[in-house]
């Protein structure tokens, strides 16, 4: 399989985005970019290989730990950053 | 644009992009610095920002965009001891043995920066492929098969090549018992 390149990322996985560029313009323009990739031709084999029910449990292990922060109290930190820029934006 | 719906949005998006930003550096610290950089850029861009459209995935976009040219320019292996305290943090330990967060850590940090990435996104984020690859600036085909990948090399990391190695705790128990599972098809 030829792995078609994205025109917009370097070879260590980080992309050329523009930051100010909202995510649904990015995918749609990914569209126009990349021709049609036959997605379960190409990358059915990858999916075989590893046990079903290991990739279960590595999926459980990696929310388990994004939970571990996301279900955690906010800091005030953050919320008085959001408060000063809030009232910076509303003073414009 | 109403200010406080945004402002309702950040706070509401906040939890989520701790959890991505510590799961990318491995370091709580580096990771609240991360999103406070990221919450400064996005008020700077806000009048980029279309309402109505996606605000999760677009304050995602812009952390992993600062983390990753972050990277770039200090050229920076992800390493840190210190990350492993970050992971005691509201996980049940009854559920989920603390060596088992640490080693998914240390594992997480060997892999490729968009294999990591991918798996967060999709497997910890619980983000559809879409949505990742929107994210990540890449097509839902190659998400795919960076998850796929991923997940296969950090297993390989891990020295795991069945579900029963990952020793006994709760939640394992009750995935292993299951007949089916739940399993995200690629």
């Amino acid at each position: 399989m030829t792995a078609v390149k994205n025109p917009r990322s370097s070879g260590d996985g980080s992309s050329r985005q523009d930051v100010s560029e909202p995510p649904q313009a990015v995918a749609d323009k990914e569209k126009r970019h990349m021709p049609t990739m036959g997605q379960t031709g190409e990358h059915a084999g990858e999916t075989a290989g590893l046990d079903a029910k290991l990739q279960t449990v590595i999926g459980h292990k990696l929310k388990a730990m994004f939970d571990g922060v996301a279900n955690a109290p906010i800091p005030e930190k953050f919320l008085e950053l959001l408060s000063k820029l809030d009232s910076q934006e509303k003073s414009k | 644009m109403s200010s406080d719906t945004v402002k309702q949005g950040f706070i509401d998006a906040i939890p989520n992009l701790r959890a991505f930003a510590m799961s990318l550096c491995g370091n709580l610290e580096r990771a609240d610095d991360l999103v406070q950089e990221t919450m400064l850029k996005a008020f700077k861009n806000i009048d980029s920002f279309e309402e109505g459209t996606n605000l999760k995935a677009w304050l995602f976009t812009i952390l992993r965009n600062t983390y990753f040219s972050e990277r770039r320019r200090t050229k920076r292996e992800v390493e840190d001891a210190d990350g492993i305290h970050a992971s005691r943090l509201a996980v049940h330990p009854e559920q989920h043995g603390h060596m088992d967060m640490c080693e998914l850590h240390d594992a997480l940090k060997q892999l490729k920066d968009d294999q990591r990435e991918a798996l967060i996104l999709v497997c910890a984020a619980g983000m559809s492929y879409e949505e990742a690859a929107a994210i990540s600036g890449c097509a839902v085909g190659t998400i795919k098969s960076r998850v796929n990948r991923g997940r296969a090399k950090l297993s390989e990391i891990m020295g795991i090549t069945s579900a029963e190695e990952f020793g006994p705790d709760a939640a394992t128990e009750a995935i292993l018992n299951e007949s089916g599972g739940y399993l995200r098809q690629a």
